[in-house]
């Protein structure tokens, strides 16, 4: 999906998205990866344009590109494959409170439970175990679990308006070809312009 | 069980003699092994040998479970597990109904496991056919790329022996091809799979799974997002049976017990079309998950779980058997070794109907045939029973497949969509799961899009 797209626009400029494996104390951090390269930072969308990408030794080797300390494996039973560590958009410029102000109608997820990722389309959907409908600038009544669909590629093109409230996320577990491995994740408050949610109330 | 296996009987026979009195002792004793072959333009990219073996012992007094494994037969291992086992047994919690399953007299309905061409294949020509189906899925369609061809295969060999006379050992091997793929189109790339199981590799229709794969990516290209609406959706073999997965945790006695399924005391009530009767037959040889035991080494049976629309029967390990006042179904299940046993369905399957999909779709004025859901367990809520899943496919108008759809939730209740069903194929499809396939007509199903 991101292929040969380095240097091209790929998200709202207000966008910068961070794997960091050396971030301490966090889920994800693991200092050399599984194949006994030291991790680093890797900014991989800078105010919206493509940076790079994440690198194990054999992919790094066969694109004559540098090794990024993401070659990750769930045991000794497992070969290395490329993972993300701590994922994070970093912090914007707005008040959390002035973003549900500047909201007329729109969806507070709160809390957001598990999903699936298409790598290749992009298309995603994740089950919204808390959420709030915003009415006229105001979180209003608790909305029924349902599914929040979309494309990430699109949704990353559609953030308008970013926090300034930088949090890290619980402690997760990132599955890819039956593996498993440790990873974190992180974001502010964030506004998208328009997503479908599931639900039964259409 | 059809062939037993001595050598790791004896292992648990073993463990079981060392009993004291007071204490109930199980051995859980197994060893395997596995081939994986990843393909990647015409090269191995991937290959993988490996083998396991291990011992599982459980330990029961006064009402209090212990459990240890190790990853060895090693008999100075063994000793060390069971020493284990009885030790963690001062740190469980006192349970009235902690036990093992006891002979119930069902008689067991022999089976063919292990074939023994596929345990004698060769390597290489395992390399062939993964390299043979990535050129077949190329030949398919200009459009698709391979993003890779594998093929896998395992056996096992299991004992499991009892101081409450359990008895059984077994072995089996399975194999299966799957093929996964990309499909470009200007600015839009959208993926695929296809696979094939058989007893041995001589079973595998390559042809079908390249040609699936090769459908499955490029049959959504060009799709949109549909209109939100309330509508007839009929699903694709595979998606019923992810739906008869999801279904399938609220028929089990072990979470009926705990109070986490919406059909808990609900026995004997309409839940469901009159056209519907459920079945979990692993006596069943077609099945994927066909097995002569379960996990406790009871005999697996046929069991009728909703019959004519009426729920009839949850299914129950010997232990929430006990806690219902009831006898287990042979529904227990086990991970391995490593793990002690749970409960569940073990090869599900609604009865058929007789029409073909085609013929399904012919009688939907207006509906969307769903081909793919994504997301389904973390949008359905076994205990409210609240659904909603991401999905794709085609749309259905006057009793014809429309332009692809992409991009959109259906939603209902689990509950409602069992009343709401309106018409079952008859086109079963033995998938690799633990439920089979086939098409099913389900009315009044929210879909969100645009």
């Amino acid at each position: 999906m991101y292929r040969d797209k380095v240097g091209q626009l790929v998200a709202s400029p207000l966008v910068t998205v961070v794997d960091d494996g050396t971030m301490t104390g966090e889920w994800g951090a693991i200092g050399i990866d599984d194949e006994g390269h030291p991790t680093q930072s890797n900014t991989l969308i800078e105010n919206g344009v493509l940076t790079d990408y994440m690198w194990d030794y054999i992919r790094a080797r066969r694109e004559g590109r540098r090794q990024s300390g993401n070659g990750r494996r769930q045991s000794y039973a497992d070969l290395p494959m490329v993972r993300m560590t701590n994922t994070f958009v970093t912090a914007g410029k707005e008040d959390p409170e002035d973003i549900i102000r500047a909201t007329e109608r729109g969806v507070y997820v709160a809390k957001l439970g598990g999903g699936q990722v298409d790598t290749a389309s992009g298309d995603f959907v994740f089950g919204m175990v808390e959420a709030y409908l915003i009415e006229n600038g105001e979180i209003t009544e608790p909305l029924r679990e349902g599914n929040l669909i979309g494309n990430g590629p699109q949704v990353l093109k559609d953030i308008d308006l970013l926090g300034n409230d930088f949090a890290m996320g619980g402690p997760g577990t990132c599955g890819k070809d039956g593996q498993g491995v440790p990873v974190g994740d992180g974001c502010p408050t964030l506004r998208v312009k328009s997503m479908t949610i599931g639900g039964t109330a259409a | 069980m059809t062939i037993g296996v001595p050598e790791l009987q004896e292992i648990a026979d073993r463990v079981v003699a060392a009993a004291k009195p007071g204490e109930q002792i199980e051995a859980y004793v197994s060893r395997g092994g596995e081939t994986a072959i990843r393909v990647y333009e015409g090269e191995v990219e991937h290959f993988v040998s490996a083998q396991s073996e291990g011992v599982g012992i459980r330990v029961i007094r006064d009402g209090r479970t212990g459990f240890a494994y190790a990853g060895t037969l090693d008999p100075s291992a063994i000793a060390e597990v069971l020493a284990d086992a009885r030790d963690n047994v001062a740190f469980g919690t006192p349970d009235e109904f902690a036990g093992l399953a006891t002979p119930d007299g069902v008689e067991q309905i022999p089976q063919k496991f292990w074939d023994e061409e596929l345990a004698n294949y060769p390597t290489p020509d395992k390399i062939v056919l993964t390299k043979e189906l990535e050129r077949l899925t190329l030949g398919m369609d200009s459009r698709v790329r391979v993003e890779e061809s594998n093929y896998d295969d395992g056996w096992g060999e299991v004992a499991v022996s009892t101081t409450t006379g359990i008895r059984e050992s077994g072995r089996g091997n399975s194999c299966y091809v799957s093929v996964s793929t990309l499909a470009d189109d200007a600015e839009e790339t959208q993926t695929g799979f296809g696979y094939s199981v058989g007893d041995s590799p001589k079973e595998f229709d390559l042809t079908r799974a390249a040609r699936e794969a090769a459908e499955r990516a490029t049959r959504l290209l060009g799709a949109s997002k549909p209109p939100s609406k309330r509508t007839t959706v009929v699903l694709d073999p595979f998606v019923t049976s992810q739906f008869l997965g999801v279904l399938s945790s609220t028929l089990n006695g072990e979470n009926v017990a705990k109070g986490r399924s919406l059909f808990a005391d609900r026995l004997g009530d309409t839940v469901a079309d009159p056209r519907i009767t459920l079945v979990d037959d692993p006596t069943n040889p077609l099945a994927y998950t066909a097995t002569d035991i379960d996990g406790e080494g009871l005999a697996a049976r046929r069991n009728v779980l909703i019959e004519g629309g009426v729920l009839k029967k949850f299914v129950q390990s010997s232990y929430s058997a006990r806690r219902m006042s009831t006898s287990s179904t042979g529904n227990a299940t086990r991970g391995g070794f490593a793990s002690t046993p749970g409960v569940g369905c073990l090869a599900m399957q609604l009865v058929p109907g007789t029409k073909t999909q085609t013929e399904l779709i012919a009688d939907v004025d207006d509906g969307v045939l769903i081909q793919m859901v994504s997301g389904l367990h973390s949008g359905v809520n076994p205990i409210s029973g609240d659904f909603s899943t991401g999905a794709s496919g085609m749309l259905i108008r006057n009793g014809a497949l429309g332009e692809p759809v992409r991009e959109f939730t259906i939603a209902s209740t689990l509950q409602k969509m069992l009343l709401d069903i309106v018409a079952i194929g008859g086109d079963v499809d033995w998938l690799p799961s633990r439920a089979a396939g086939l098409s099913l007509v389900i009315r009044d199903v929210t879909m969100s899009g645009q």
